[in-house]
């Protein structure tokens, strides 16, 4: 039998990066006298470097990508080859410190195209930058990276592109569709360094590098500021999240965002919703869900949960959608909270209008419902839901979809202030049921 | 005298050939693979500006030099980190990683035959766990697994390639 050397183990966790300090003092002690050892350590190390550079090359990571071998350059290679075989070689980072001279070409090696923008911003439909340095006034650009990662910049933003997988925003409202390709891609802002991790994402910077960070689809990794002393993280935050991290390195839970009906990305109204914020009683410091709030959202199609990408306000079948939803502000609102018997959550109305919950109809009606609300008789859907416990039991719709029925109940607000809504369950109800959604409309 | 064109030219060029040996070089003398990446960022600097007075048929020595310094000054700044090595330690490992460069390039080329010699599971689980940025806990959750059933796999195919590598260069087969 075959006994390893349980020192081995010692390495894993050095290259892992797990290994305690207690662990590296023993680990110097067979540095020092065990020249075997030295050169074991020293092969794990550079099997691990290598690998790097592997996966980096990997386009199908189920195949072994053929290692460029720069033993020697014929002095006719063209430069640009050469720099190709350096990125591969020595990592984008490293790539984009070389070809960034001060004294050469801007060009930093990555294309950067206007793949979207409105008539009032500086760039048009194609163009090609030749500067790295994105800063628009107003409007509306979205920027595609070497036919990868797309940024959408809302005025006034102030961007600067370090190579096709990392971006420095100074300043304003951008929201980054990294795609599939692009896992890894990097948002530093002066307050943190967001780490993408195969998702869509935005980012909102203040005046005071006070950091927004709201992730829309997948999960990304908010850390520290490039160059911080500090080795704390602000952990992993997945779709349905958001953070404030001051430039203080003080972080807090974003509770309401602005956001587009259709899409999820953020939104920013030419007029300022009914609705102007949302906060519940939620106080566990870990929690970072957000409501996202859309003005002018409420129609068939749009988006009904900030969490959940598929499911959608739909009329009942074969119905058209009730006139007197259509246009309202909605409040998306999170799966999370469903299962909270004494969740509160207060809306901030900025005018008088009516307040509509559209309520699981499955459920028994909640008592601050039935108190504070009168049921309109109109009844609304979301779908198509995949299988999941809400629609557990569920027979699916003519369509072949599983959806959900909402009761609509409504309220009138006169004036401007907060409306107080409780929770979609009663203590001690069973079921699996879903989160009301929620919709203003002016009066 | 060369224009900074050609200049650049050249240092492309002698970078891309030892760019390899210069990072496995830094990443033997600290933690992590983000440490090397921050450690090699300075170093492509200062060989960048120094780059005018060196004798290009030198280029790896004086970069390796270049890259210690560079190491011994990131592990001043970590002075209080009890988890980075002492700097005797660094010293000591140094001079392996000089006097065996050779020997780690042949070993890196070696491991692209035992890349393909592990199960496509296996390779694929390595190649993905050391993509760009990937953390181990979020890829762990992603496939249904615990953080250290994936780390503990990880060591034991770095074990295995480690193992195969030193077979392939003892037969001389890469």
């Amino acid at each position: 039998m075959k006994h390893r050397d349980p020192r081995s183990d010692l390495i894993g966790s050095y290259v892992d990066g797990r290994a305690s300090a207690d662990d590296i003092r023993r680990l110097e002690g067979y540095l020092r006298t065990d020249a075997d050892f030295r050169r074991l350590f020293l092969e794990h190390l550079n099997v691990d470097g290598a690998l790097g550079e592997f996966a980096s090359l990997a386009d199908d990571t189920a195949e072994v990508p053929a290692r460029i071998r720069p033993t020697r350059l014929l002095p006719g290679i063209a430069p640009r080859l050469a720099a190709a075989a350096c990125v591969a070689a020595a990592g984008m980072a490293v790539w984009a410190l070389l070809l960034r001279p001060a004294s050469l070409s801007p060009d930093i090696g990555t294309r950067i195209e206007v793949v979207d923008s409105t008539r009032n911003s500086d760039y048009s439909l194609g163009q090609i930058l030749a500067e790295p340095h994105v800063s628009i006034d107003q409007g509306r650009v979205t920027l595609q990276l070497d036919d990868g990662p797309t940024l959408d910049l809302s005025a006034p933003a102030d961007v600067e592109v370090i190579n096709g997988m990392h971006v420095h925003v100074h300043g304003g409202d951008v929201t980054v569709d990294v795609g599939d390709q692009a896992t890894g891609f990097i948002v530093d802002t002066t307050a943190a360094r967001v780490v993408d991790l195969g998702t869509r994402f935005a980012v909102s910077v203040g005046e005071t590098g006070e950091t927004d960070v709201v992730v829309l689809e997948g999960e990304i990794e908010v850390r520290e500021p490039l160059g911080s002393d500090r080795t704390s993280a602000y952990g992993n935050l997945m779709a349905g999240d958001a953070l404030t991290v001051a430039a203080s390195n003080i972080s807090r839970r974003l509770t309401a965002v602005a956001m587009e009906p259709r899409v999820t990305r953020l939104g920013r109204a030419e007029q300022p919703g009914v609705v102007t914020g949302v906060s519940d009683n939620v106080t566990d410091p870990d929690y970072r869900r957000f409501y996202g709030l859309v003005p002018g959202g409420m129609r068939n199609d749009a988006l009904a949960y900030t969490t959940i990408g598929r499911a959608r306000w739909r009329p009942l079948a074969g119905q058209e959608f009730p006139a007197e939803l259509l246009g309202a502000d909605t409040v998306r609102t999170f799966h999370d909270d469903r299962d909270r018997w004494d969740l509160e959550i207060a809306l901030e109305i900025a005018q008088p209008c009516t307040v509509y919950v559209m309520f699981d109809a499955r459920n028994p009606v909640a008592d601050w419902l039935r108190r504070d609300f009168s049921d309109t008789g109109l009844q609304v859907r979301t779908g198509p839901w995949r299988e999941v416990g809400i629609v557990e039991g569920m027979a699916p719709h003519a369509d072949g979809g599983l959806y959900v029925t909402y009761q609509v109940w409504k309220r009138d607000v006169p004036s401007a202030g907060v409306v107080n809504l409780g929770s979609p369950r009663t203590f001690g109800q069973p079921g699996n049921r879903a989160m009301y959604g929620i919709a203003v409309q002016p009066l | 005298m060369a224009t900074l064109e050609e200049r650049q030219e050249l240092f492309i060029r002698l970078y891309t050939a030892n760019g390899p040996a210069i990072r496995g070089f830094v990443r033997s003398l600290v933690p992590t693979r983000e440490d090397a990446s921050d450690v090699m960022q300075d170093v492509a600097v200062v060989l960048w500006r120094k780059f005018t007075t060196v004798d290009v048929d030198d280029f790896r020595r004086w970069a390796f030099g270049v890259a210690r310094l560079q190491v011994l000054a990131w592990r001043r700044d970590k002075a209080r980190d009890r988890h980075v090595f002492r700097s005797d330690i660094i010293e000591l490992l140094a001079d392996l990683s000089g006097d065996a460069a050779d020997d780690m390039e042949e070993q890196r080329y070696a491991l692209e035959t035992c890349l393909k010699q592990l199960p496509a599971r296996r390779r694929k689980l390595v190649l993905r766990a050391y993509g760009p940025a990937v953390r181990i806990n979020a890829l762990a959750v992603s496939i249904g697994r615990t953080p250290m059933s994936v780390y503990k796999e990880l060591h034991r195919i770095r074990t295995f390639l480690v193992d195969c590598t030193r077979r392939v260069l003892a037969e001389g087969s890469v």
